[in-house]
């Protein structure tokens, strides 16, 4: 393997640590061995396996996330000089082109409490799921038979929003979304107008507009859009917060008028 | 499990706590605080276009007769269409823009994101001009900076008046001591309403924007770029015309100068005050009395 000329053999990162959820975070720096296929997660598993900073100090290992290493389960999501990421899909040569002397920086995510180092407690995202009731209701005292058909358009429709893997990458990004605020956010909308199409999915469907309508619901959306420019699956999460807002807008006229 | 979970939806003790407002309150204070940016917008845009007509004093005039046309009629319309949305909407916006947001366009410099950023910049921005031009231009506006300021007794038209439409625009935006334009507290004043005409411009045409996408009429990231492009043409026109009609009251403004043909309609319809005599120009009061009264005389005698 013949390395290109910029890169180096070493690549340093700066990395905020935080030893516990309610401690100070603080910087270190590494200088890792690099090679031209590495990513940021095969650099955090060099320092695992020798966690001496930059300056000589032997630390205890930053402890992160990763799992799948294929950018499908979202667990290695973080900031990598300063956006939101996943590790495991970061090249370090893509990053470094052109500044191979300048260090990376790693963060934790922002919106999310830190537990230690990376890891985040992401289960906020997971309470909004079961919240709109992200599910399809199956259960009945008797045999339902195969499920109903799906044709071919709805499913090219709804296989891209299926591909979301809850990394939170669009709520880090959002400006309306904060560890303040109860905004349910693009992943939710996204996820809701899914289970919407859904033929026994739709069951549900009042008791979702129920929720999106309410405090943090699709009206707090500010269409700043980051959302979807940073979406790693590139889901269309601006067209399901369109579906979204017109779902509303019928609801709350048939509410108005019907119910 | 599915019925475990479906019966009991099981709160974590991170998750933040949810308390919807009975009757989705929260969904209808928003979308009305959209309808109202609406009402809002197409007061600004036809008032820019009657103002626009300054470059005429003449005909300036004669709209401003067919507004006022209205007679005590007109104060419940400006209350009704232009005030209270306008309140609603500053009041909802302001909640918006406190409400626990992170700005970060620096680090997401998306297109989006900037529109999203200076949205709520113009809207701070508007807030402040609105207030300013209010209170030194409208009728309901608070004589009383002009008091506290004495302003009034240097100035011929402390505010706008109904019957001298032209000079008492020109003459409340320019500042009293000085009617030159290059006079630096002129230059601010202008340079207010300039950045006011165009803030409202971009307020109102991204507004337009993101209402579309809220309402849900605009879905595809297509649509969404289709009506950008309506929008845009919207600002550029109504941006035009506030230009136009800046230019007509600030720059190319000629203060005290009251229009020849008052197309017979004009009437003097403020009441005959009785001056005190010997009101000194410090007096507060003498905005109220003598000041009104005397620049009325004038103005008659001059035309």
């Amino acid at each position: 393997m013949i390395a290109p000329a910029d890169i180096k053999k070493t690549v340093k990162l700066n990395i905020l640590r935080q030893d516990t959820p309610d401690t100070h975070p603080y910087w270190q720096q590494f200088e890792v061995p690099c090679t031209p296929s590495s990513n940021v997660t095969s650099l955090l598993r060099s320092i695992s396996a020798n966690p001496v900073t930059a300056e000589g100090a032997q630390v205890a290992p930053p402890a992160y996330e990763a799992s799948c290493l294929e950018e499908v389960c979202g667990s290695c999501t973080m900031l990598i000089n300063g956006k939101v990421r996943q590790a495991c899909s970061t090249l370090v040569r893509k990053i470094q082109s052109g500044h191979p002397d300048e260090p990376i920086t790693i963060e934790p995510l922002t919106k999310f409490p830190v537990i230690r180092d990376l890891v985040v407690d992401r289960s906020r995202m997971f309470e909004n799921l079961k919240r709109i009731k992200a599910w399809i209701p199956i259960d009945s005292s008797y045999n339902l038979g195969p499920g109903p058909k799906i044709t071919p358009e709805e499913q090219q429709t709804m296989y891209p929003l299926s591909r979301c893997m809850t990394c939170g990458s669009c709520l880090e990004a959002c400006p309306q979304f904060t560890r303040d605020n109860n905004f349910l956010g693009a992943q939710i909308f996204s996820i809701a107008r899914y289970y919407n199409m859904h033929p026994n999915g739709k069951t549900e469907k009042d008791a979702r507009m129920e929720v999106l309508m309410g405090e943090g619901g699709i009206t707090d959306c500010g269409n700043a859009q980051n959302c979807v420019k940073v979406c790693p699956k590139e889901i269309p999460l601006t067209e399901s917060i369109g579906i979204i807002g017109r779902a509303a807008t019928v609801y709350s006229i048939k509410k108005f008028f019907s119910k | 499990m599915t019925t475990a979970m479906e019966g009991s939806v099981g709160k974590h003790p991170s998750a933040p706590d949810y308390s919807s407002p009975p009757g989705q309150l929260h969904f209808w204070l928003r979308r009305i605080h959209s309808l109202a940016g609406l009402a809002f917008g197409g007061f600004v845009a036809f008032h820019l276009t009657v103002n626009a007509t300054s470059l005429s004093p003449a005909v300036y005039q004669q709209e401003v007769n067919n507004i006022h046309a209205l007679g005590p009629n007109l104060g419940f319309v400006e209350f009704t269409f232009i005030f209270l949305p306008l309140l609603i909407h500053v009041l909802y916006g302001l909640y918006i823009t406190s409400s626990g947001v992170k700005w970060n366009a620096v680090h997401y410099n998306y297109g989006g994101n900037i529109r999203y950023t200076l949205q709520r910049v113009s809207g701070l921005v508007l807030l402040v001009f609105l207030a300013y031009h209010l209170a030194t231009l409208h009728r309901w506006g608070l004589g009383l900076i002009y008091g506290l300021t004495h302003w009034s007794a240097l100035s011929s038209f402390p505010w706008f008046h109904m019957n001298f439409a032209y000079t008492s625009t020109v003459d409340a935006i320019k500042t009293p001591y000085s009617h030159n334009p290059w006079f630096w507290a002129n230059i601010l004043s202008d340079g207010l309403y300039f950045l006011g005409v165009w803030a409202a411009v971009y307020h109102l045409a991204n507004g337009l924007w993101t209402a579309a996408i809220a309402w849900g009429l605009t879905i595809t990231a297509k649509a969404q770029r289709r009506w950008g492009n309506v929008c845009v043409a919207i600002g550029v026109v109504v941006g035009i015309i506030g230009t136009i009609a800046w230019l007509g009251v600030t720059v190319l403004g000629k203060p005290g100068v009251v229009p020849k043909k008052n197309s017979g309609t004009m009437v003097l319809s403020a009441p005959a005050r009785k001056v005190t005599p010997g009101v000194t120009p410090l007096n507060l009061h003498a905005y109220t009395t003598g000041i009104r009264a005397r620049t009325e005389k004038k103005t008659l005698q001059g035309a």
